[in-house]
């Protein structure tokens, strides 16, 4: 399986994440998903996704000034989106539990 | 007035430099080419710019933000805002809309041309068929939107060539138009015998009636709908980027050193 069928899935959930740890905006959220190892994602994955949790209304959305001048977008995480949260971690935990099984057997 | 001519937006575009500058002034005018100056094109451009100025801050490479292909990036942003603000209200909005439409050709076909007119250009019009004209209406629409997305794909860098051949699904609507209307004009008859649009008054007040009430709706909702209301009250009262000459009275960009009418000194800068 190609590496960016596999983030698709997950993707979702660490913006949610990272969404949840309090008010951000995009290229916060890309430096801190940089941070962490997805060096490859940029601008035009990262907005689109934002936009599916917004309409699925996970996070909320609201247009502000930033430090440098133009227009900035602020998100923060709803109800909803921080149950969404605890729902995916759970699903992460049994799905990937179910795979080291599989993946990492030793035969004996 | 539009954001784009605000001061805030020309002082925070000035601070952009090298790479930054020159990706950005390339995303600018290929939005403005296609999407002139609608709220979408304008917010993406101002949260472009956003992370460009953080990023060129942060002396981070361009292509970490957009991913080494301007293009598919440029075009990734904007699709994104305008699925931001579709919604159930925006199918509604165009069916009244359409509904709107239709009505007015009925008008005009039923009341407005008569049909014993002298002139040639209203015969022609007057032979056309409802449903020709429908057709041609749903069918243009259809051609415009497809095909305005495919050359946004091919002519990212030719955007005259792009802006030119857009104009071709109209020149067909309008050669298509004006050939149903000749046929009918020559043989005195309907192309496909088709007489849709003699509509029955009473058929007529119910359809002024429904659009009149869905227009009505539509104005309410959309003020709780519409989330398109949220991005025209942002981008509004920006403060014009020009002053006022104190000599001769004559308006000029603001951050311009001397007056190009009269050339007194202008003391904002």
């Amino acid at each position: 399986m190609e590496e960016s069928q596999l983030l698709k899935g997950i993707l979702e959930s660490c913006i949610l994440a990272i969404i949840a740890k309090g008010e951000t905006y995009g290229y916060d959220i890309l430096s801190t998903l940089e941070s962490k190892g997805f060096d490859n994602i940029g601008e035009g994955t990262l907005y689109p996704v934002l936009t599916r949790l917004e309409k699925k209304e996970y996070i909320l959305c609201r247009i502000g000034s930033s430090p440098y001048g133009p227009k900035r977008k602020y998100y923060t995480i709803t109800a909803l989106g921080s149950k969404q949260l605890v729902q995916a971690i759970e699903n992460y935990k049994k799905i990937t539990h179910t795979a080291n099984l599989i993946l990492f057997e030793e035969d004996t | 007035m539009s954001y784009l001519d605000s001061i805030e937006y020309k002082e925070s575009k000035k601070q952009l430099v090298g790479e930054y500058k020159d990706t950005f002034h390339q995303i600018e005018s290929f939005y403005l080419a296609y999407d002139g100056k609608k709220y979408e094109a304008i917010l993406t451009l101002s949260l472009i710019m956003d992370s460009f100025l953080e990023a060129q801050a942060s002396k981070k490479p361009i292509e970490k933000i957009t991913g080494g292909n301007t293009k598919k990036y440029a075009i990734e942003l904007l699709n994104a805002e305008y699925d931001r603000h579709q919604t159930k209200y925006d199918f509604i909005k165009s069916i009244v809309m359409y509904l709107f439409i239709i009505l007015i050709v009925i008008t005009y076909k039923t009341f407005i041309i008569h049909p014993y007119a002298t002139d040639t250009l209203t015969q022609k019009m007057n032979h056309l068929t409802f449903g020709i004209c429908e057709c041609s209406l749903i069918i243009y629409t259809l051609i415009y939107t497809s095909f305005k997305k495919f050359l946004i794909q091919i002519f990212y860098d030719k955007k005259w060539l792009g802006k030119a051949l857009l104009s071709l699904p109209y020149i067909c609507l309008m050669l298509i138009l004006n050939r149903f209307g000749r046929v009918s004009l020559e043989d005195n008859t309907s192309p496909f015998n088709i007489e849709w649009f003699t509509i029955p008054f009473p058929l007529f007040i119910v359809l002024f009636t429904l659009t009149a009430v869905s227009l009505i709706f539509l104005l309410i909702l959309g003020k709780k709908y519409d989330k398109r209301i949220e991005l025209r009250e942002e981008f509004e009262h920006y403060q014009l980027a020009e002053v006022t000459c104190l000599t001769c009275g004559n308006e000029y960009d603001y951050d311009y050193p001397k007056c190009p009418y009269c050339g007194s000194v202008n003391e904002s800068v």
